[in-house]
């Protein structure tokens, strides 16, 4: 029977010994015969004179954490506890503890964080990094002091907390022991299944060993599988250098470009400034999957919303590479070409405007996601290397870490695609073309699905015509990088879904409009 | 951590297993490998700068969402790459379909004009509509030349060799020039399709086009008559030889291959044709 350890955890008088005091003395310390509690120690609150008439408990008071390279091992051999509760200093790094040298018959299981809704949010802004360890590797988090703290309040720290681990359970109690979540989890010698490292390799290898085995089952729909699949790959493979370049390129612009140059050449352009935010696509000739950590860079440096959203929308349009493949795919005619790009820089900039008259900010729309406390950020607290080799360090974590985060929704969207297109043949599409107008809405419905990537949009485009009118495949064309799938993912990622279906909205609106207008010119 | 490691390595170790073994042809464009060496490094590299900190131990790690991006690397390793078309593109159509007939769309002629001097002259006549300025270009001669010299400079014993780059330049000539093209004798390289609307002693010969990657993939072909349609395996390879004509294909004008020769020919290295900057 493994010997469970407890940790608890949190900072100065925040009730750590409290809680464990009222450990020791309930029922739940009863079916123990040898409990052993280690003391980091601190603060005031001791366990002087502390009596426990059921449990034979040892404490044992300790100054440094390299106790727990060697010591602490050879304590839990000698006296044999079969419970070991720890309660650890906060500002010590839990890596300290959870890397400890432990007997094989001993488990961590429980990491619990002790906290006070008043000084919380001080906490947070002035050790940030010490707060983001432990509450990254807690189970529950004990708030028993709140009384003084609205609702609201209390929602938006239970909102931090669920973004800097969505595992971790929120407690606001008085008396924790008698919470459910929390006696569930300190029930004596319970073991807590978690899945964990092990359980991720074991899930990898046996999906590996399925799908390499269909083919012995059915033939017909390996073939259909490995096409799905082939897709589904290629998209992601095409989309990620531009993805490492855009996660580059926003680190790059967090570390080393400040906060005042930014501003500084917003505010020089002036009134000349919205059409600027449509061209500054140029600069950046790259698939539209990389766009999008680059506009969370420029949103982070202070660049007002609608001009990062302009800048958004109109990059595929502005992109050369695009206008290329457009003039290539409408064999060479600069008609076409001509109102692809100002369509498109058109829309961009009716959104933008906008959303700067009805004046929207991304502090109104943008969700827990984008300060960035997710997962994985812990790692920014440790750079290693010295000097301009650190640097260069947090470029690259940086860069993990958005990889990360934006890399599970380009695989979601990816996939999406794959299906669709493998599966629903174009040709279904081609039954239903009755009205001009009609037409254009199937064909900016499918473009969210069908653009994979804006440099090949063009042809995907074109192959349905001429059974769908120019106008409307130049809806496909146009609109296609702007209401992708793979890229409204992305988005989700840093600003609010109603932001988003709102947008998505005023897109197809407006897209109707112009690209129906245009079936009476073209 | 640890996991993030071994799926950025694992990412590595698949980009660069299917950049060995040629099979990338069959995923993206080759214009962007470089992009994937690229990438290859900036993982090497991310994955060099996390090591120091590897030992920063976690506790209750929310995995669900790792799942999520081992899922395509373990199809990735598990399942091998097939060619895929997406579309089968009959000079200006898709396949099975008939182009709108509705009259509140505005017909386009199929034949769009595609050299830039066409352009120019364009802008000079006076347009309302772009089919009214394609019945002009009708009466230029200069394109007219051009095309049909370009091809017919490039025949050996009066046979023109259509190879892998000039497949889909081609392709596009063909179906935009069908009258200029006719009777020229051409051969080429081709998989064996048999799609809706053939009639029996009639076949697709085509190739997979890429511009970007599979997912972008498209069939662009043209129909040949030949005794030998019925006994032709789907998607095998042969070479083509055949003279230009034109028929009635679903209501359109289509180019066809008549007096056809075909030989049974070896799959290339390269399955897709690629154009645009190759």
């Amino acid at each position: 029977m493994k010997t469970n350890i407890d940790i608890v955890t949190g900072f100065l008088e925040e009730g750590k010994t409290t809680f464990i005091r009222e450990l020791l003395n309930s029922k739940m310390i009863q079916p123990y015969e040898k409990v052993l509690l280690i003391v980091c120690e601190e603060g005031f609150e001791e366990y002087d004179g502390f009596q426990n008439q059921s449990a034979h408990l040892n404490i044992k008071y300790i100054q440094d954490k390299q106790y727990f390279e060697h010591q602490f091992l050879v304590d839990i051999q000698t006296q044999s506890p079969d419970y070991i509760l720890v309660e650890y200093n906060g500002t010590w790094l839990m890596d300290d503890v959870l890397t400890a040298n432990i007997p094989r018959h001993c488990e961590i299981r429980n990491v619990i964080t002790l906290s006070d809704c008043s000084v919380f949010e001080r906490y947070l802004k002035n050790m940030s990094n010490l707060l983001w360890d432990k509450l990254s590797s807690s189970d529950i988090v004990i708030f028993n002091r709140f009384q003084n703290t609205p609702e609201t309040r209390r929602k938006a720290i239970k909102k931090v907390i669920k973004n800097i681990n969505k595992n971790t359970e929120i407690v606001f109690e008085q008396m924790p022991l008698e919470h459910k979540a929390v006696a569930d989890n300190l029930e004596p010698y319970l073991r807590v299944n978690r899945f964990n490292f092990l359980s991720v390799l074991a899930v990898s290898l046996f999906l590996f060993l399925i799908i390499k085995n269909i083919e012995l089952f059915d033939n017909s729909y390996y073939v259909l599988l490995q096409k799905v699949n082939t897709v589904f790959i290629s998209i992601l493979i095409q989309a990620i250098p531009f993805v490492l370049l855009g996660t580059l390129f926003s680190a790059l612009l967090g570390f080393f470009v400040s906060d005042q140059m930014v501003l500084k050449l917003i505010s020089k352009v002036g009134i000349v400034s919205y059409p600027l935010a449509a061209i500054a696509g140029i600069i950046f000739p790259m698939c539209d999957c990389g766009m999008v950590p680059i506009c969370k860079g420029l949103l982070k440096k202070g660049v007002s919303l609608s001009k990062v959203m302009i800048f958004l929308l109109a990059s595929q349009a502005v992109n050369p590479i695009v206008i290329l493949s457009t003039w290539v795919a409408f064999s060479g005619q600069l008609k076409v070409v001509l109102i692809r790009t100002l369509s498109g820089i058109f829309i961009a900039m009716i959104l933008g405007i906008f959303i700067e008259r009805l004046n929207i900010t991304i502090d109104d729309v943008k969700n827990d996601g984008f300060d960035n406390l997710g997962f994985g950020n812990g790692d920014l607290l440790e750079l290693n290397l010295k000097g301009k080799w650190s640097k260069v360090q947090r470029v690259f974590q940086q860069m993990g870490i958005e990889f990360f985060r934006v890399g599970k929704y380009i695989v979601v969207g990816a996939f999406i695609c794959a299906f669709v297109q493998t599966l629903v043949p174009k040709t279904v599409f081609t039954t239903i073309n009755r009205f001009q107008g009609i037409q254009v809405i199937i064909m900016l419905l499918i473009s969210s699905i069908m653009s994979v990537c804006s440099t090949s949009n063009a042809f995907i485009a074109k192959s349905f015509y001429p059974t769908f009118g120019l106008n409307s495949v130049l809806g496909f064309t146009v609109m296609g990088p702007m209401l992708d799938i793979t890229n409204l993912m992305m988005l989700s990622d840093m600003l609010k879904w109603k932001f988003i279906m709102v947008l998505v909205t005023a897109l197809l609106l407006i897209g109707f409009v112009v690209f129906t207008l245009l079936g009476f010119v073209v | 951590m640890v996991l993030q490691l071994i799926i950025l390595y694992s990412i590595v170790l698949l980009l660069i297993i299917i950049m060995a073994t040629g099979k990338i042809g069959l995923y993206i464009h080759p214009r962007l490998n470089k992009g994937i060496w690229f990438s290859i490094v900036v993982m090497i590299l991310m994955v060099v700068f996390k090591v120091p900190s590897i030992r920063k131990a976690r506790h209750n790690i929310p995995y669900w969402p790792y799942l999520i991006i081992i899922f395509p690397i373990i199809t990735g390793f598990s399942l091998p790459a097939v060619a895929v078309k997406n579309s089968v593109v009959v000079g200006q159509q898709l396949s099975n379909t008939k182009p709108a007939q509705d009259s509140s769309v505005t017909p386009v002629s199929e034949t769009m004009p595609e050299e830039s001097q066409i352009t120019t002259e364009q802008q000079v006549v006076e347009e309302s509509s772009l089919k009214e300025s394609l019945s002009e270009n009708e009466v230029m001669v200069e394109p007219e030349v051009d095309i049909k010299q370009k091809y017919e400079q490039l025949q050996i014993e009066g046979v023109t060799a259509i190879t892998d780059e000039r497949f889909i330049q081609w392709n596009v000539d063909v179906y935009n020039q069908m009258e200029l093209l006719k009777g020229q004798r051409v051969s080429f390289l081709a998989q064996v399709y048999h799609i809706d609307g053939l009639a029996d002693n009639q076949i697709l010969c085509g190739r997979l086009l890429m511009i970007c990657c599979a997912a972008d993939a498209g069939l662009y072909g043209v129909l040949a008559n030949t005794q030998q349609a019925s006994s032709l395996e789907e998607e095998s390879w042969v070479n083509v030889t055949g003279t230009l004509d034109i028929t009635d294909f679903q209501g359109e004008k289509t180019p066809i291959l008549i007096e056809v020769k075909i030989e049974k020919a070896q799959q290339p290295e390269d399955i897709y044709v690629y154009d645009y900057g190759n």
